[in-house]
């Protein structure tokens, strides 16, 4: 693994235990200039992890409590009319940061989960006919709860194809568990590591690592797989497919090769894609994920 | 928004249509399908097993019930056991029954079966192409115009069947056109076919059904004549240009059988190896006539005794045996003409002492106990031998045997039963049996199947048919030579005086087998004239169409092409079928999948070369996961070589080297690697 990266992945590691491999593909998402979408149960570290991401990348960090009264002017920021200038001026939300940790985002209505993701893909945001650059690099971690729990608004198909990577982080092991309850260490945030022009350095030099055509056959391989196959309600799109290619790429980055391997690919695979796959459906916890069924049906090789 | 929900619900709506069309289409199609299936059945009643046929109504029922009401799967465990079973049932019956009828036996059961679950497009396929096949069996059997018609009707309907589970419409009309405009295109390749094909016999000669066609055949079972005189067709016309033949003289040879096996007469190999016939002076009354035989697909020509060809073209292929029977050099696949002139008060003694007798004294070693004793009981050496005739043929004027066309069957010792206890048969089991006990009481005697009788039209001419077949025997007396006794016409004398229709004597029993045969109407003039209509046209087509052979296709080819050597002829027609059957061959080859790259091809002998050692490639495993795993297994220095071999293909293959470097570099530069691999193993 790269020397700053694995000094990030370290960083992290002292506040989230035992969980190496979300971290490291949490910061593959970042890497990709994707956003990323965590699905657990309350408790079990996603504010924790998006908050040491921000302090360990040193990027500014808001995080807005998503309830079902939430307004997306809440977020994006209003153009308040100022009587010592009679003008109006703009107050930007909480969008206006680095990393937005939209906390809970199934819990709000349906059109402040839009306003958020048209943010999400263009990077700017228009109110009252002006148009504001988001600050860069920008990077949304969405925190929700599974669908079953009361009080939720699904996102649908169309929006959860908006984020890259759909990460869980389940239970620490015993181990782990106990070292953070001993460890006694209630400072929320970690020592910065790279500054923010370094990390934009990362992610272009991610564009440069090599894809090769037989990966991009691969890729395209498990894509086609999904689609005219009744198997799959949900077929990849497009942009899952530039998903996947970006993310094998920041994941060949970070570990220090200059081309992407299959093997890349089908690391990333299962978090980028479950969660399109699936769409709304639930997980049936103990099934074998459709992502890791379509990974053993497409042979690497020939592809 | 709600112009939107519209058009889902109208699209949603076409889909259930759909689902409609289709489920309709489904049931036209099983429907028909078991239409096809009862008619084909129908028409090919006579090869069929009694089981099979059971089998067979058992399958339409249920198909019916199940294509009128509901539709759920039968598991196909069951069927393939039944199939299984069927099968074998089949095997065991195929040496009684004839390789040619098992076969269709076995077809019609694959039939039974697959239409008891029809249910994907396959299945419709595959039931078509079987009924297909029986179409072309059931030609085997009858080959009239009308039966073809027929065929051609169920043709039609099968490929409608393939059609309507193809379609998106629906409509017995669309059907039908569609499948009509289908078949009218393929007439023409069909036309083309037909006529240019070679006609090589064994492999587009059709199989002959023995005793449909030929008539008479050149085994004899008794009983199997019974089955000839229930059908009317016309075997020949004998047109006299002088007197008619009294009855009594009626006798038409055909074919001499002299080998008995305990149930069946058939033609011995000294019988075939003959020479000519024995030149002898012909004296007294002689007929004159000439014989339009129907085409019987046999050598066997038909005559009067005694035969004496007249010489002239029709005659030249024609030849005389020693036994006074005509053969034609070729089978007679068309109408025949000859000319013939027959002596018939010439005494049939007048080869004495020409052939070797022991022939005729051949009886099977075992079998038929009663009638062995009854003859050692009744006949003794020293009577001569006409009186051993006399006191065999006694036995019928004296018991009370009776006549009949549909005699009941005699399995064990044919014989036996036939003379002691059901004393009732057809004139094959009286030839049969007299036969035999002459044999057996040390008389050279020999069966001679023909026909006996015939119609007198108009004019001279007398027609013969099938009804007429005829079996009687020929017993060698030392002073007399050979002398014809009908052991029928002591039995039931009108038989031979005035035919087999006023012999029947209500006609009931004739009639039964053929309920809608003109002949019963012939009283009628305007169904007499309808009947000879119908002839005519099936005359013309079986001159046309089925009796189109080699010659025939070698005339009209000359006619077209004018002189052309036989020779560059047929290596026109091989290489223009290559041509063709290129062409077809190019829509059946499937799409062509990417030819496997050197690349592809070298990492597959790699995981070959592993496998060989037992250590398989997990499916779809990459080859960095696959050293991984088996690294546990290998030896360092194969760790090592195999580790290279991974780290220098990734290199190539997924960076920007592979545009650069072709393949054959990178192994040339592994080439080491998979040898000190190989020899790892070797060491192994």
């Amino acid at each position: 693994m790269r020397k700053d990266i694995e000094s990030c992945v370290s960083a992290i590691k002292q506040k989230i235990k035992g969980k190496d491999e979300q971290i490291q593909l949490a910061l593959v998402c970042l890497l990709a200039k994707g956003h990323l979408l965590l699905e657990d149960l309350p408790g079990m570290g996603k504010t924790t992890l998006s908050q040491c991401l921000a302090s360990v990348l040193s990027m500014d960090y808001a995080r807005v409590q998503f309830t079902s009264d939430l307004l997306p002017a809440d977020m994006l920021g209003v153009n308040i009319y100022e009587p010592d200038t009679h003008q109006f001026s703009f107050h930007p939300g909480p969008i206006f940061h680095q990393v937005l940790l939209a906390d809970e985002i199934n819990r709000a209505s349906p059109k402040t989960q839009s306003a958020l993701l048209e943010a999400m893909a263009e990077s700017q945001v228009t109110i009252d006919g002006n148009s504001y650059e988001l600050p860069l690099p920008f990077f949304v971690i969405a925190t929700q709860n599974p669908l079953f729990q009361s009080g939720t608004y699904p996102l649908p198909e169309s929006q959860i194809d908006r984020f890259t990577m759909k990460l869980s982080l389940g239970f620490p092991n015993f181990e782990a568990e106990k070292s953070m309850l001993l460890s006694n260490d209630d400072r929320l945030f970690s020592q910065a590591v790279i500054d923010t022009e370094q990390l934009l350095g990362l992610q272009k030099q991610v564009t440069n690592v090599v894809v090769s055509e037989a990966i991009v056959d691969y890729i395209l391989a498990l894509v086609n797989a999904t689609r005219d196959n009744p198997e799959y309600p949900n077929a990849l799109s497009p942009r899952a497919s530039k998903a996947i290619y970006h993310c094998a790429q920041a994941f060949a980055f970070i570990h220090d090769r200059t081309y992407v391997i299959p093997e890349d690919v089908q690391m990333i695979f299962p978090s980028v894609t479950e969660h399109r796959l699936r769409g709304q459906e639930q997980y049936a916890h103990n099934a074998t994920l459709l992502s890791v069924q379509l990974l053993k049906k497409v042979d690497p090789i020939a592809a | 928004m709600k112009v939107l929900i519209i058009v889902f619900m109208l699209a949603k709506q076409g889909d259930h249509k759909m689902q409609k069309i289709k489920v309709y289409n489904r049931k036209i199609a099983s429907l028909t399908t078991l239409g096809t299936f009862a008619a084909l059945i129908l028409s090919l009643l006579e090869p069929l097993m009694g089981w099979v046929l059971v089998l067979c109504a058992c399958s339409f029922c249920i198909t019916l019930y199940k294509s009128l009401t509901y539709n759920s799967p039968l598991k196909n465990s069951v069927l393939n056991l039944l199939a299984l079973l069927c099968i074998s049932i089949l095997i065991w019956l195929a040496t009684d029954y004839g390789l040619l009828n098992t076969m269709i036996n076995l077809l019609v059961v694959a039939c039974c079966l697959k239409i008891l679950n029809l249910h994907h497009t396959g299945d419709y396929q595959m039931v078509a192409s079987i009924q297909l096949f029986l179409v072309a069996c059931g030609l085997i059997f009858h080959q009239s115009l009308l039966n073809s018609l027929f065929y051609a009707l169920l043709i039609i309907l099968i490929f409608c069947v393939l059609h309507a589970i193809k379609i998106k419409e629906t409509g017995l009309k669309t059907y039908l056109t569609h499948t009509v405009i289908l078949l009218l295109q393929a007439i023409p390749v069909a036309c083309l076919l037909f006529f240019v094909t070679p006609k090589l016999s064994p492999l587009w000669k059709m199989p002959v059904n023995q005793s449909t066609k030929t008539g008479l055949s050149e085994k004899m079972t008794p009983g199997d004549i019974a089955h000839l005189a229930k059908s009317d067709e016309l075997v020949f016309r004998a047109e006299f240009t002088g007197l008619l033949p009294s009855p009594q003289q009626r006798y038409w040879r055909a074919i001499v059988l002299d080998q008995f096996d305990g149930k069946s007469w058939s033609i011995s190999n000294i019988n075939t190896s003959f020479g000519g016939p024995p030149t002898i002076e012909f004296q007294g009354q002689a007929l004159d006539y000439v014989v339009i035989a129907q085409p019987t697909s046999t050598k066997w020509l038909y005559s009067l005794d005694i035969p004496v060809l007249i010489q002239d073209l029709s005659t030249q292929t024609i030849s005389t045996n020693q036994q006074f029977q005509l053969t034609g050099r070729t089978p007679l696949y068309t109408q025949g003409l000859y000319a013939v002139k027959s002596f018939v008060e010439q005494p049939l003694n007048i080869y004495k002492g020409y052939e070797d007798l022991t022939q005729y004294l051949q009886v099977p070693s075992s079998g038929n106990p009663e009638t062995v004793e009854f003859i050692g009981e009744n006949i003794n050496t020293s009577m001569t031998t006409q009186e051993k005739i006399d006191k065999l043929t006694s036995i019928f004027s004296h018991g009370d045997f009776r006549y009949t066309l549909s005699p009941p069957l005699m399995q064990s010792a044919p014989i036996d039963e036939f003379l002691f206890e059901k004393k009732v048969g057809f004139c094959s089991h009286y030839a049969s049996a007299l036969t035999y006990m002459l044999r057996l009481a040390d008389v050279p005697a020999r069966i001679v199947t023909g026909y006996q009788g015939g119609e007198v039209q108009s004019g001279n001419v007398i027609s013969v048919h099938q009804f007429d077949a005829h079996a009687w025997v020929e017993a060698w007396d030392n002073d007399k030579g050979w002398t014809r006794i009908d052991p029928t016409a002591i039995v039931a004398p009108n038989r031979v005086l005035s035919g087999l229709l006023s012999m029947v004597q209500n006609r009931q029993e004739f009639r039964q087998q053929s309920p809608f045969s003109l002949t019963n109407l012939k009283e009628y003039a305007v169904f007499n004239q309808l009947r000879l209509l119908i002839a005519n046209i099936d005359h013309t087509w079986d001159q046309s169409i089925l009796s189109y052979n080699q010659e025939r296709q070698k005339s009209i080819l000359k006619k077209i092409f004018g002189n052309m050597k036989a020779e560059s002829f047929s290596y026109a027609l091989i290489g223009s079928f290559v041509i063709i059957g290129l062409f077809i061959s190019l829509l059946f080859i499937p799409k062509r999948k990417a030819k496997a790259s050197d690349e592809i091809k070298w990492i597959n002998k790699l995981f070959q070369l592993f496998e060989r050692q037992k250590i398989p490639r997990i499916e779809n495993e990459t080859l960095q996961q696959f050293s991984q795993r088996i690294q546990v297994r290998l030896t360092p220095q194969a760790t090592s070589a195999l580790g290279f071999i991974v780290k220098e293909y990734y290199e190539w293959k997924y960076t920007s080297l592979q545009q650069q470097t072709p393949f054959k570099m990178l192994k040339n530069r592994l080439y080491k690697h998979i040898v000190t691999l190989q020899s790892q193993f070797t060491n192994k």
